[in-house]
């Protein structure tokens, strides 16, 4: 056991004494860290994505909707969120938007309102009046946004005017209330009716909390698979080190003392094992410790890093194990890194992959890692990780199998 | 010129000489472009799936139900309790909705009507079921408050009537004034900049350009690691004591890359548009000019970090790393949106972003040629000056 600590140890400090070894395997992840927060927004306004969004309102209604559509924009609730400027050009609007001064124009058309309330000594309007929302398709997430806030306004508007039309056509075909007085009844419920506030209230309780905003960050989506991704390289870097060992001679001289190959297989591993462990444990606390991320219960946390570490350790013996040269080994490496990464989080949220490419990405310790952190996020306990710590331990086992195979035959070459 | 010919074939047979580079060049741009495809696009991507849980079975909760099958962000499936429950908890169900027993019309009018939503966290997904889920009871609950309204209304003109009456004529109502306004007609159109009806917008669209641009932008960077290579290795010394200029060298060995940066683009927009159908080759012109001034730039910085590398292991680790962050920071990756706006005007200093903003111009905004031309000339400014720096740092040893 000495001896694999020993091994473990002249790898470690191996490290610390390179600056740029050290810089790539555990101030990346700090670094990192910093870099995702600051394209996050972590540094600053509570890191709530998408904020200020600029949209230009062109109001060409006379009527009450379109001031009470353009008081939705400009409302408190909703100064974080939206920055709306008004244009009364629809033209010049859109020019914005071209230029990517805003994201999206909107025009209320002259008419919108009569098209829904009927104005006094004015027939309802035949045709539907349109809102005009002009986008250049790129900023999908903000144009989302703005589209949900203007379907919440309109749906209103529809609920009111069906409210009004099936309850006005049902009380006068019954005989409930007589033609004489139907100005009379529209009058006492239309101030209400047209009020956007108006409404019932209800909770919405998101996992046993009530809110009214569902924020996501952002950082939290992608820090995860970032950190299990950069696992991948550094394990396979670690490997690395084995071949080039083996080139400087440093393997064949280890193997000439009283020193069994089983313990420099093992003291390599737990060398690579440190760092890894290491490099994603940094990753976790800073981003928890500078930017509240809340990666859920710690021991459980510890515990899965370190398996996770265990799989990941597997690929890169396999690696090591299975290609001739330090090149060949980056090479797969890099690619098998970045394919795994993809994968596991690491450049697009997990959810959105298809569901036969999530079973392919069961391949990987980023899968089961990433799906193992989201359970702590959402506050799962060590128990709850049951399934993906024996995954882990499996894939971790099976590989350095596989590995020591391949490993016995280059000792006995490097032997010989 | 057969001088530069002959640099451009010794760049392009060096650079091809190992099959691993056929790796980083085609096979995992191809897999990273088919991999976002057929995750964020039309292309088999599948919908978020959110599973409900009615213990109600109220006409309140069928209401509520039927209103969440219209949207277009997610499927909605029934499930029991005990499956959501333990699915939730292993993390291989995304998010469910329960919708208590207590979910009626007497609980609403009481204001203690409430659902309960179970999401996993640091979803994206999340925001969008959440703001569904919001819309439909505000409808829900703003009818019923609207034909309170208007009952209570009545009961005033006619003071005589009982609340069972009432009760019965909001029954009545309700259903109806629910289809009327399911059947409502659509109160926004959707303008896309000057894209055609033809056009639809399709995010798989704008995942292929991040992978097109990063890794194009890779390839053409490793101009570094040529010259770091030529020079170490001392082939730059050998070639320069022949009568040929470093101007040759150098233009020979940056248009190597370029072609090779816009052979990688061929292929990759190629494959594209045969296999995902998207729109690579719909403008060839103003594709094509973008792409030249876009690898121009990118080649051009490679030269500049080539003459500031000491070996080719540096430009390798440098080209990687300045390759992924710049196409991080340019919104190759993730939305550039989602960025704050400091990060945003930060990232205009890069020939990535444009690059980006390029391609969306014309693949999903379709914008006219005129609007893209500034695009074009910003990348070629960029080329000038990296392709000048990287003249004037030129270094021999």
């Amino acid at each position: 056991m000495r001896k694999i600590w020993q091994i473990a140890r002249k790898d470690l400090k191996l490290i610390i004494r390179d600056p740029m070894a050290l810089v790539f395997y555990l101030l990346a992840p700090f670094l990192l860290t910093l870099g995702m927060a600051a394209i996050t927004g972590a540094f600053s306004s509570g890191d709530t994505g998408i904020s200020n969004i600029p949209i230009v309102i062109t109001n060409a209604d006379q009527g009450e909707l379109g001031k009470t559509l353009v008081g939705v924009f400009q409302s408190k609730e909703l100064d974080d969120l939206m920055e709306p400027v008004l244009q009364e050009d629809f033209d010049i609007a859109c020019q914005m938007v071209d230029n990517d001064s805003a994201v999206a124009a909107l025009l209320i058309p002259d008419g919108f309102t009569n098209s829904i309330i009927p104005q006094e000594g004015l027939p309802l309007s035949e045709n539907v009046i349109q809102l005009q929302l002009y986008s250049d398709g790129t900023s999908t997430y903000s144009v989302a946004i703005i589209q949900t806030i203007l379907e919440t306004f309109l749906s209103k508007l529809d609920s009111t005017t069906a409210s009004m039309s099936v309850t006005l056509d049902k009380f006068i075909s019954d005989g409930l209330i007589s033609p004489e007085e139907v100005p009379v009844f529209v009058d006492a419920i239309r101030t209400e009716l047209v009020n956007p506030d108006s409404g019932f209230g209800y909770q919405l309780i998101v996992n046993d909390i009530e809110t009214d905003r569902q924020d996501v960050s952002f950082l939290a989506v992608i820090a995860p698979g970032m950190a299990l991704m950069f696992l991948m390289y550094n394990v396979t870097a670690g490997g690395v080190s084995f071949l080039w060992e083996r080139r400087k001679f440093t393997l064949q001289r280890n193997l000439v003392s009283p020193t069994h190959s089983h313990q420099i297989i093992l003291g390599k591993s737990l060398g690579i094992f440190l760092r890894g462990f290491a490099q994603v444990l940094i990753l976790v606390l800073t981003s928890a410790l500078l930017f509240g991320l809340n990666w859920g219960n710690w021991l459980a946390v510890l515990v899965l890093i370190a398996f996770a570490t265990y799989g990941a350790l597997g690929w890169g013996m396999f690696l090591t194990s299975f290609f001739k040269t330090p090149a060949q080994v980056s090479n797969a490496g890099t690619t098998i890194g970045l394919l795994f990464g993809i994968m596991g989080g690491g450049f697009i949220p997990i959810e959105t992959l298809p569901e036969w490419l999530k079973n392919v990405a069961k391949v990987s310790p980023n899968a089961w890692g990433s799906q193992g952190f989201t359970i702590l996020a959402a506050g799962g306990k060590l128990a709850d990780l049951q399934t993906i710590l024996l995954a882990l331990f499996i894939m971790g086992t099976a590989l350095i199998a596989l590995a020591s195979f391949f490993f016995r035959r280059n000792v006995s070459q490097a032997r010989g | 010129m057969a001088k530069i010919i002959s640099i451009i074939k010794k760049e392009i047979k060096l650079n091809f000489s190992s099959p691993v580079s056929l790796i980083f060049f085609i096979v995992l741009p191809i897999l990273f472009t088919s991999i976002l495809a057929a995750s964020t696009g039309d292309f088999g991507s599948n919908p978020a799936v959110l599973n409900y849980v009615d213990q109600s079975e109220s006409s309140l909760s069928a209401s509520l139900l039927a209103d969440l099958r219209e949207n277009e962000i997610f499927e909605l499936k029934e499930i029991d309790v005990e499956t959501a429950r333990d699915a939730f908890a292993e993390g291989s169900m995304e998010a469910y909705l329960l919708i208590p027993e207590g979910f009626t019309r007497e609980t609403m009018r009481e204001g203690n009507l409430a659902v309960q939503l179970y999401l996993q966290p640091n979803r994206k997904s999340s925001q969008s079921i959440f703001q569904q889920l919001q819309l439909a009871l505000t409808k829900l609950t703003s009818v019923q408050a609207q034909v309170d309204t208007i009952l209570q209304a009545y009961q005033e003109l006619h003071p005589g009537v009982s609340t069972a009456e009432l009760d019965s004529l909001s029954e009545q109502l309700i259903p109806e004034i629910q289809l009327k306004v399911a059947n409502a007609p659509s109160r926004i159109t959707e303008i896309i900049s000057q894209a055609g009806d033809d056009v639809v917008y399709d995010p798989a669209i704008s995942s292929s350009a991040g992978q097109l641009i990063t890794w194009v932008f890779m390839t053409l960077i490793g101009v570094s690691g040529a010259m770091a290579f030529d020079r170490t290795q001392g082939t730059l010394k050998r070639l320069l004591t022949t009568p040929t200029p470093r101007l040759i060298y150098f233009s020979g060995t940056i248009l190597a890359y370029v072609i090779m940066g816009l052979v990688q683009i061929a292929l990759l927009m190629v494959f594209g548009a045969l296999v995902w159908k998207a729109p690579w080759i719909e403008r060839p012109l103003p594709t094509f000019l973008l792409m030249m001034a876009f690898s121009l730039a990118s080649a051009g910085l490679g030269a500049f970090m080539g003459s500031l590398v000491r070996t080719e292991s540096q430009a390798s680790g440098i080209g990687t790393t300045v390759g992924m962050t710049f196409a991080l920071l340019s919104g190759a990756w993730f939305p550039i949106e989602l960025f704050p706006k400091i990060m945003q005007n930060i990232a205009r200093i890069f020939p990535t972003y444009w690059g980006m903003q390029g391609l969306k111009d014309i693949l999903i905004s379709n914008k006219p040629f005129e609007q893209i031309l500034p695009t074009i000339l910003i990348l070629t400014g960029f080329a000038v000056v990296f392709l000048v720096l990287g003249m004037v740092f030129f270094k021999t040893e």
